[in-house]
């Protein structure tokens, strides 16, 4: 049988989990979720996802620092950004630690499943 | 050069706009997080889900929409206050403390994250009715707060207490030094680059005008006194 993709989305907010789980599962593939960057990188060890949706601002280890911590154990983990608030400081940042895009905040369950779409099927080829 | 002199009101005022203005950023960057799931889950209803999860995605919805009010409710109430700008005694009211405290933390809430500092809030239970102006004592502890975010490293933590008729607002930055201590409620005197200078006199100001205080204990501690209600 064949082996479910895993998704791990990191957020702390509690009713974006919620939602994007309907997202994830909607399309087939495993949820899972952490609301810390602490129990992100417990997950990502533990679980080994086959994507990190990963929200910027988040309360202590900050979305930059759990991205910056994720390469030092996996260069090649496919990690999209999720951004509600960001300046071109950040943006930038995250670019140079080998992210796979953006998933804006704002943006549609369309836009947003494309976007999951395009990077797995580039990392799971 | 000309200095424009500032009246109360206006300093009031214009204090108001500034901390408005930084809230905005945060204040929308909750918004979006809680808009998000709501235009979401009308997309995954419009491309069709069981009447099972349509219910629960309505549900939703509903609840996401019902905290963005409030969010909303809460930065207008903050931002459009108005000012009863030391008009002493007239215009007060009774006011929960707690419910203020909650209120203005929430507002703050992203703000605080953002800048990489944590806030401890304890609401001691004798925490009780105040004497006062919405309007003045939010922008008050705002004021307060709102120094105590820059002030304070990353990794900081800032404490809000509030407990009988006072509220008190400390962090682990540096501090207000000796030398700097008897300036720090003038208006326009600061530390801080990109700043005004002028939210400790206007909480000050504001404090006394409803028969209260506003004074800075020891190096990193502010505290608001306030009155109980007359009869």
């Amino acid at each position: 049988m064949e082996k479910k993709v895993k998704i791990l989305v990191v957020d702390d907010e509690e009713n974006v989990l919620d939602f994007l789980k309907e997202v994830v599962e909607s399309q087939g593939y495993s949820f899972l979720s952490a609301r810390s960057g602490r129990e992100a990188m417990d997950k990502i060890k533990e679980a080994r996802p086959n994507l990190v949706l990963l929200d910027v601002v988040m309360p202590g280890i900050d979305g930059l620092e759990v991205l910056r911590l994720i390469r030092e154990e996996d260069k090649g983990l496919p990690v999209v950004m999720l951004t509600a608030y960001g300046t071109s400081e950040r943006i930038k940042e995250a670019m140079g630690l080998n992210i796979s895009g953006f998933i804006p905040k704002g943006a549609s369950v369309k836009e947003a499943v494309s976007k999951i779409k395009t990077v797995l099927n580039v990392s799971l080829k | 050069m000309v200095i424009k002199q500032y009246s109360k009101e206006e300093l009031v005022t214009l204090t108001r706009q500034i901390v408005s203005g930084k809230l905005a950023g945060t204040i929308t960057h909750k918004a979006k997080n809680i808009l998000m799931p709501i235009t979401g889950y009308v997309e995954l209803i419009e491309g069709g889900v069981s009447s099972e999860k349509q219910k629960k995605y309505f549900e939703k919805i509903e609840s996401s929409g019902k905290r963005l009010q409030l969010l909303l409710k809460s930065f207008l109430r903050f931002s459009r206050a108005s000012n009863a700008g030391g008009r002493g005694w007239q215009g007060l009211e009774e006011i929960d403390l707690s419910g203020l405290i909650e209120e203005i933390v929430s507002l703050f809430e992203d703000h605080i994250t953002i800048s990489k500092v944590t806030l401890e809030k304890e609401i001691a239970p004798g925490a009780g009715k105040v004497c006062g102006v919405y309007g003045d004592i939010s922008l008050i502890i705002a004021s307060v707060l709102l120094n105590a975010i820059e002030a304070s490293p990353q990794g900081g933590s800032i404490r809000i207490v509030g407990e009988g008729l006072s509220i008190s607002i400390d962090d682990d930055g540096p501090g207000v030094s000796e030398e700097t201590k008897n300036k720090i409620f003038e208006p326009f005197f600061t530390t801080k680059q990109g700043s005004l200078g002028i939210g400790l006199t206007t909480g000050l100001f504001l404090a006394r005008g409803m028969g209260g205080d506003l004074v800075l204990e020891g190096k990193n501690k502010f505290i608001v006194s306030l009155c109980q209600k007359k009869y």
